[in-house]
């Protein structure tokens, strides 16, 4: 047995106990159970398999990066439960472990790992989606801190979190790119108002806009550089970019499972077509995702990793698209597969739409002059 | 399907596609070569005996005898060597038969070792060519003493002969002496001619199931046909730079750059499919598992090589399709190799079946 095979051995092993019985047979029935989500985030935090690469002590086991790879790719696989708060593990945590103060790190790092401080990014503005750059967000700094206005928009679960990462303009004058910085923002701050815009489907994560009218967030609140927030968010997004695919690779499998098992029964072959190319897309998008990042420990350039987000979360969707087509009518029926229907939606939006990353597949990676 | 949901560890780190040194060394090598001996207009590719003189030159550098065991002749290198090998002659794309005759030693080194098949896999080492025609779908069927559209027939000294389904799912040699030619169809490729066989099936003799022959024998037509997308890509990639309309480069176009961004997923999405289907030893592999990886992995370097260069074509313009350019000539590479041993469609419609039967 190889030390990935063992080390996965033993996170299933571990899940296994965790989860109360019948889970794994049917995890979808456990979907909504918030108070496991919260549990199985902070005994993996403590077990060291939420961030399997970082130290012990903080929610790792110090795991190679193809361990760490593969137990992600086992967790996906085996429908762990979700994290209620994906960003602040996903995003956040790794943003204040690079870029944190010592106290930063000491007040937020593990609270937020365990759960227990739960974060909202808070990116995108009215005039500043795929051009984030374009931010208006202001905070002026004063003699005791900054003072902020301006809205954010498309902010996932601000309604329920307790701080945000915000990027704001802190240089008006300077280079777009120069002038953004980040603050750690609490989100019961006098002078926030966050709204709830309600999604057209029910039972999905809720987007939120978020009001900053003069609010104060004390200086030590800056995370990173003055100024130098644009490297703060880029940094932590592109760790996050990286690591998409895994989750759109299990759910895809799964899609297409259901997909072959419905297309089997009947004695229609329409789909045989569409289901091996499918099949291929999720095979591809497993060993795409190993070989970008063998290359990239080899010390390779690995331009591969600049598909993964894109044909992630294209895979995704046309595999549950397959999926409605196989079920038929009957899909209609099917609560679970049209929630995940919806929510595959938004997989080639969030973290960079598909639009931006073939624009970045063209420049970056074949080279194409930029417009 | 690969990674298949309760997969644990071994399911979920493949084996290692990364070239080996050994590859690395052998792409150069494969690059000098074309860039000598390979000019890159279509007009010129294939004239005069180039085929004959490159396949000389590459049966030199031991080429031929990569995959063929050592007690065979050959160098006993892993197939995904030899696949590295193929795709970088891909990007000339090589006009001669470099990927037939691997084509034909993968069925002979799946076959049970004997006399005949140890002598026929010599042989390639050796520098003799050998081509590979898929006979006898129909189950029960004997073997059937023709085939059609079989590669560079006019320089083989054997034929593998891989039956279909039913009596003859087995693998066959025969001698050229034992088969008549006549050139098949339209000469699409001029680097890789097709012939029609007939023989004396008594003639043939057989070797015994070849299983995963044919699989391997695909995945390395898929190498090629990724390097083909490849070189398709660098061509539109150069032009699009260059070439200036409405006072800039149309590559800053995000139309363009959204077409060429795809055809980017797709050689990707090719050339991952493929390295997985002969990673490791892909014969150690259930024969099923080796199939279903060998037909993806076809099936998207077709698509790949095919999309590749037709979306070269329409962004180099009326350019592209002059004998003065390298796309024709990619684009008969393209249309040839998408179709031998089945064509996307098909290989799709084979890996879906069978996963709707399991």
């Amino acid at each position: 047995m190889s030390s990935i095979e063992r080390v996965c051995a033993e996170y299933a092993g571990w899940l296994r106990d965790f989860l109360p019985s019948g889970y794994l047979e049917d995890p979808s029935r456990f979907r909504f159970d918030e108070e496991l989500r919260r549990r199985y985030q902070r005994e993996a935090c403590a077990e060291g398999w939420l961030v399997p690469q970082w130290p012990r002590g903080l929610g790792g086991r110090d795991l190679g990066p193809l361990e760490a790879v593969a137990v992600r790719v086992q967790a996906a696989t085996l429908q762990a439960p979700k994290l209620l708060n994906i960003q602040s593990v996903g995003v956040v945590a790794p943003s204040l472990r690079t870029f944190g103060t010592a106290e930063q790190r000491e007040r937020y790092l593990l609270p937020t790992l365990r759960g227990d401080l739960t974060w909202a990014l808070g990116m995108s503005e009215p005039a500043a989606g795929s051009d984030l750059a374009a931010l208006r967000t202001r905070a002026v700094a004063g003699e005791d801190g900054f003072r902020v206005d301006g809205q954010k928009v498309w902010t996932t679960q601000a309604h329920t979190s307790d701080l945000m990462l915000l990027l704001c303009r802190t240089d008006p004058d300077a280079e777009r790119h120069r002038g953004i910085s980040c603050l750690l923002v609490d989100l019961d701050s006098p002078g926030i108002t966050v709204r709830v815009i309600d999604t057209g489907w029910p039972d999905t994560d809720e987007f939120c806009e978020v009001f900053l009218d003069d609010v104060a967030v004390p200086a030590e609140r800056l995370l990173g550089d003055l100024n130098g927030g644009w490297r703060v968010a880029m940094e932590s997004l592109n760790h996050e970019r990286d690591m998409i695919w895994i989750e759109n690779y299990a759910a895809a499998g799964r899609a297409l499972g259901h997909a072959a098992t419905a297309i089997g029964a009947g004695d229609d072959h329409s789909l045989d077509v569409e289901l091996g190319r499918r099949m291929a897309d999720v095979a591809a998008l497993r060993l795409t995702g190993m070989r970008a990042l063998e290359s990239r420990l080899a010390g390779g350039a690995a331009p591969e990793f600049n598909i993964l987000k894109l044909f992630g979360s294209e895979t995704l969707q046309r595999s549950i698209a397959l999926g409605l087509d196989a079920a038929g009518e009957r899909g209609l029926d099917d609560s679970e597969l049209l929630l995940e229907d919806f929510e595959a939606l938004g997989a080639t939006l969030y973290g960079g739409t598909s639009e931006i990353q073939r624009n970045i597949i063209a420049e970056r990676v074949l080279g194409l002059p930029r417009d | 399907m690969s990674g298949s949901p309760a997969g644990v560890g071994a399911e979920v780190l493949p084996p290692s596609v990364l070239p080996g040194d050994e590859e690395l060394a052998l792409r150069e090598v494969v690059r000098d070569l074309l860039g000598r001996e390979a000019p890159p207009m279509a007009a010129e590719f294939a004239a005069g005996d180039r085929r004959e003189r490159l396949w000389a030159t590459a049966a030199e550098l031991g080429w031929p005898a990569l995959a063929v065991p050592e007690e065979c002749d050959g160098l006993g290198l892993d197939f995904l060597t030899q696949a590295g090998l193929l795709e970088e002659a891909g990007k000339g794309p090589f006009p001669g038969p470099l990927t037939t005759a691997a084509a034909a030693a993968a069925v002979l080194v799946a076959a049970p070792p004997g006399d005949v098949r140890d002598g026929a896999l010599a042989a390639i080492a050796g520098g003799a060519v050998a081509s590979l025609a898929v006979v006898g779908d129909e189950a029960g069927e004997d073997l059937a003493g023709a085939a059609a559209a079989v590669p560079d027939a006019d320089l083989a000294r054997n034929f593998v002969l891989q039956g279909g389904s039913g009596l003859a799912a087995e693998a066959f040699v025969v001698a050229a002496e034992d088969v008549a030619l006549e050139p098949f169809g339209a000469r699409v490729d001029a680097g890789r001619p097709l012939f029609a066989l007939r023989f004396d099936p008594a003639a043939a003799v057989a070797l015994g199931p070849a299983p995963g022959g044919l699989a391997v024998a695909r995945a390395l037509l898929a190498a090629e046909l990724v390097g083909v997308a490849e070189r398709s890509l660098e061509v539109a990639i150069e032009h699009v730079g260059d070439r200036r309309q409405f006072g800039r480069p149309i590559g800053s176009f995000q139309a363009v750059k959204h077409l060429l961004a795809d055809v980017y997923v797709a050689v990707e999405r090719a050339r991952s499919l493929t390295r997985g289907a002969l990673a490791g030893d892909p014969f150690g592999r259930p024969a099923a598992e080796l199939d279903r990886d060998a037909a993806m992995a076809k099936a998207a370097a077709s698509e790949a090589a095919q999309a590749a260069v037709r979306t070269a074509i329409q962004l180099t313009g009326a350019l592209g399709t002059t004998a003065e350019h390298p796309l024709p000539w990619l684009l008969g590479r393209a249309r040839v190799g998408a179709q031998q041993l089945g064509g996307a469609p098909a290989l799709y419609a084979q890996v879906g079946r069978e996963a709707g039967r399991r």
